[in-house]
């Protein structure tokens, strides 16, 4: 799938504390959706009160679960970028009027499903490689239309599946029964249950 | 017997010799808007095509009436327009500073003034921007409200251990107290939760916490904060409306504003 906020991302310094400014954040998501839509191939429209309300609300689940940064702070960038995408797609702040004809599968199948992952996977990348010098691989089946397919079904019916499977991409280990609970993720259960062996 | 002559009640403090403009004020801006809402029993419309010598007096006195108010009211709002614009702005420039956020060696009867006209011209922007641009707003309860909060945060300060720091407690009590006071009547018609006041005070509370977080203190900066703080607190009503009818309402906006206003302040 392409990503191709990443560039621009990069040369953000900083970038995980300046995704938590609403003008930035705006700025940035259009400017993904422009990349990901050139005109002419659609139309698309984003709606500025759906957006900012996804917004808030990830601002409130980053907020409530910050402390557990201290745990696994890689895991916790990941759990991040997984509610940003979950409050996406619960907003549904894009509309796409028609598919586009020449993008990737993901951009076919589902459009504004697909510009949602590619804005916060590009967010999630970014902010792994300025702060863990990590530069992560976006697995084959990523272009698999029935993934695509199955993963707009279940995000469909439960919004917050959209952490799990952001964290497939990522490579981080899913938590698919709980998946807004940060508490239950495997790698803070790991971290903080006492160990076994001592 | 001759009756006693009625005196003047004299003034019993400075501070209500200062606040008598406002009354005056705020009474004369009451009389506008009854005057706005009369509406005669005979239209414009109904005295069209008739020949004056068959009007009653009742109609030619409506009609001049309705001739008369069109005029004014004409005159009033190029004047509002362009006059007072400048005025507006002036007093604008100050509604960041002018706040009980940001700890301050003395208040000056300065601070008083900009507390009140400020928070006046942006409550004048809000309503507007939160589709209440008929309700009456009035000073006076403002500056009253002024001298509470004095008087509330006189020992508070000097307590507070951080001094440098944005205390976005005082600027919750402020919205709270402001709301409480009066200085927006909450129509009885209005059974929204919250209801349009509750929200334009909130937005002024966050307004003001953003402003203070922020270094750049324009004009165009207050106005940009308060069409975003009314944006974000309408999509945020449900919030609203809990801490409003919550336990401790002052401290749930403080957090409220602790959570919003950071990611919403120009870098």
């Amino acid at each position: 799938m392409r990503l191709p906020m990443v560039a621009e991302l990069n040369g953000e310094s900083d970038l995980r504390h300046r995704i938590r400014d609403l003008r930035f954040f705006e700025e940035s998501f259009r400017k993904n959706v422009q990349l990901t839509f050139p005109e002419g191939a659609t139309r698309s429209k984003t709606d500025q009160a759906r957006l900012r309300s996804s917004f808030l609300a990830w601002l409130e689940s980053f907020q409530a679960n910050r402390h557990l940064a201290g745990i696994d702070r890689k895991d916790f960038i990941c759990f991040s970028a997984g509610t940003m995408l979950a409050e996406l797609f619960r907003h549904d702040p894009l509309s796409v009027s028609s598919e586009a004809k020449s993008g990737d599968s993901a951009t076919t199948v589902w459009p504004e499903g697909s510009a949602y992952v590619s804005y916060c996977l590009g967010v999630a990348l970014t902010v792994l490689e300025q702060e863990f010098n990590l530069s992560a691989e976006i697995p084959e089946y990523a272009n698999d239309p029935r993934i695509w397919q199955s993963f707009k079904e279940n995000v469909q019916d439960n919004p917050d599946l959209a952490i799990p499977f952001l964290d497939m991409l990522l490579g981080q280990s899913p938590n698919w029964n709980e998946p807004a609970m940060a508490e239950k993720r495997p790698a803070v259960k790991e971290k903080s249950s006492p160990s076994l062996g001592n | 017997m001759m009756p006693k002559r009625q005196r003047f009640p004299i003034p019993p403090t400075a501070d209500d010799i200062a606040a008598a403009p406002l009354v005056v004020k705020d009474a004369l801006r009451g009389i506008r808007r009854k005057l706005r809402n009369i509406s005669p029993e005979i239209t414009e419309s109904g005295l069209s095509g008739q020949n004056s010598s068959l009007l009653s007096p009742l109609a030619i006195a409506t009609a001049l009436f309705n001739e008369t108010r069109k005029i004014t009211s004409f005159g009033e709002d190029i004047a509002r327009d362009i006059l007072f614009r400048h005025r507006d702005e002036a007093r604008l420039a100050a509604f960041g500073a002018a706040g009980f956020g940001r700890p301050r060696q003395k208040l000056s009867e300065g601070h008083r003034h900009n507390f009140v006209a400020s928070r006046y011209a942006a409550l004048k922007i809000l309503a507007r921007q939160l589709g209440a641009d008929d309700q009456l707003i009035l000073e006076q309860p403002i500056d009253t409200t002024y001298l509470r909060l004095l008087a509330r945060f006189s020992d508070v300060s000097s307590a507070s251990p951080s001094q440098n720091e944005l205390n976005f407690d005082k600027i919750a009590i402020s919205a709270i107290e402001l709301e409480k006071s009066g200085a927006i009547q909450h129509p009885k018609s209005d059974h929204q939760t919250p209801h349009r006041a509750q929200l334009i005070f909130a937005a002024l509370g966050l307004a003001e916490t953003i402003l203070n977080l922020s270094t750049i203190h324009t004009v165009e900066s207050t106005l940009a904060a308060l069409n975003l703080a009314a944006d974000v607190i309408v999509l945020r009503k449900p919030s609203i409306a809990a801490i409003f009818d919550g336990f401790d309402p002052e401290a749930q906006l403080s957090a409220e504003f602790r959570l919003l206003a950071p990611p919403l302040t120009e870098a």
